[in-house]
């Protein structure tokens, strides 16, 4: 892929570049909003999921499942974002700064116990309750078997328990 | 609410609608149109939004600029070829100015957080990193926009995010870490001043 390059998605590519803005059009909300859950900050999600579509853009011709591939790609974008923790907390801070005032007092709770959980902890409880993914779904996504979902969950469940009580 | 599984299939969407502040695409018919007429996709988003979809505008917005300082570039040499130009204040911009036009493929990467100025004949982009910022790049590149080319620039150690830089007193410099560093592509890359600058 040359730098700088200024084509747009789906450009030149024909019917699957109308597949892929369709694409886009479709899955870009959804896709920032469960993004947004696993890195605290809509900037970040919006970053981390225009990446995915340049990289989905990329292989187009050899993915199967584009919205499969997509959430993939975002969900590991996100992880990548949460293990750099203090870039994460850059972003977060300064989000936080602007809109604290703003959200009411029990989303805020649950925004703080979800920093409490390990990064597959979190991406487990928002594709399980957020994105509504079956287990077996949630483990491809990991690569991890579906017990190991479970076991995820049921950890990932106690710490929010034990942080909203 | 009976169980923390119920607090979080009911708060969660509502966590996602506080934090992502606004409807992401309020009219996706307006996004259908710009697809259909070839239009950047998040234009009207990035306007409303501080930080938006950066690293597919990175690559748009580098060709605007290079259009930009190529068309004033050859605009000038136009006028200092042809006296008769300077007296004809209102000739306007010259044939394809604020046209947008492909420009030929560099030989670097694409990537966010990059380094760039404008030397005075060369559009420079150097360093920058991946998107998560878990990698950084160590070269760049210059790109001549009067023949519409690209060379490759050594960038020894540069590989870092947060770099700026500046056309300042007659010198393209950057800074990087509090330091300043001069541009120097014409000699094949990009460092330290010397010492006593």
């Amino acid at each position: 892929m040359g730098a700088f390059s200024t084509s747009e998605p789906g450009e030149g590519l024909g019917d699957a570049g109308d597949r892929l803005a369709m694409l886009f059009v479709d899955e870009r909300v959804g896709l920032i909003r469960m993004a947004t859950l696993l890195v605290g900050s809509h900037a970040v999600a919006e970053e981390v999921v225009q990446d995915a579509f340049i990289a989905v853009g990329d292989r187009w011709s050899t993915v199967e499942r584009p919205g499969a591939y997509l959430r993939t790609s975002v969900v590991h974008g996100c992880a990548a974002v949460l293990r750099r923790r203090e870039i994460e907390d850059r972003y977060s801070d300064r989000w936080r700064g602007e809109r604290l005032d703003e959200i009411p007092s029990q989303l805020v709770e649950l925004r703080d116990a979800l920093d409490h959980l390990t990064e597959r902890q979190r991406i487990v409880v928002v594709l399980r309750y957020f994105v509504d993914l079956p287990d077996n779904e949630i483990a491809s996504v990991l690569s991890v078997r579906p017990s190991t979902v479970r076991s995820l969950t049921r950890r990932a469940l106690s710490t929010l328990r034990k942080e909203l009580s | 609410m009976n169980t923390i599984e119920d607090r979080l299939r009911e708060q969660l969407p509502q966590l996602a609608d506080a934090l992502t502040q606004e409807p992401v695409h309020a009219d996706p018919k307006a996004v259908s149109r710009s697809v259909a007429s070839g239009i950047d996709l998040g234009s009207a988003e990035r306007t409303r939004r501080h930080r938006s979809s950066r690293v597919l505008a990175a690559g748009v917005a580098a060709a605007a600029v290079l259009l930009l300082v190529g068309g004033l570039l050859a605009f000038s040499r136009s006028d200092r070829r042809n006296d008769s130009d300077l007296a004809a204040p209102s000739a306007g911009p010259p044939p394809g100015f604020g046209v947008w036009r492909p420009i030929a493929d560099a030989p670097i990467e694409a990537r966010p957080y990059a380094a760039s100025a404008w030397t005075g004949t060369e559009a420079v982009f150097w360093a920058g990193s991946s998107l998560s910022r878990d990698f950084a790049y160590s070269d760049g590149a210059a790109f001549d926009p009067t023949t519409n080319s690209w060379r490759g620039l050594t960038v020894p150690g540069w590989g870092h995010p947060g770099l700026s830089s500046v056309f300042f007193d007659g010198e393209p410099v950057c800074t990087r870490e509090r330091r300043r560093h001069t541009i120097q592509p014409s000699a094949g890359h990009v460092g330290r001043p010397a010492r006593g600058r």
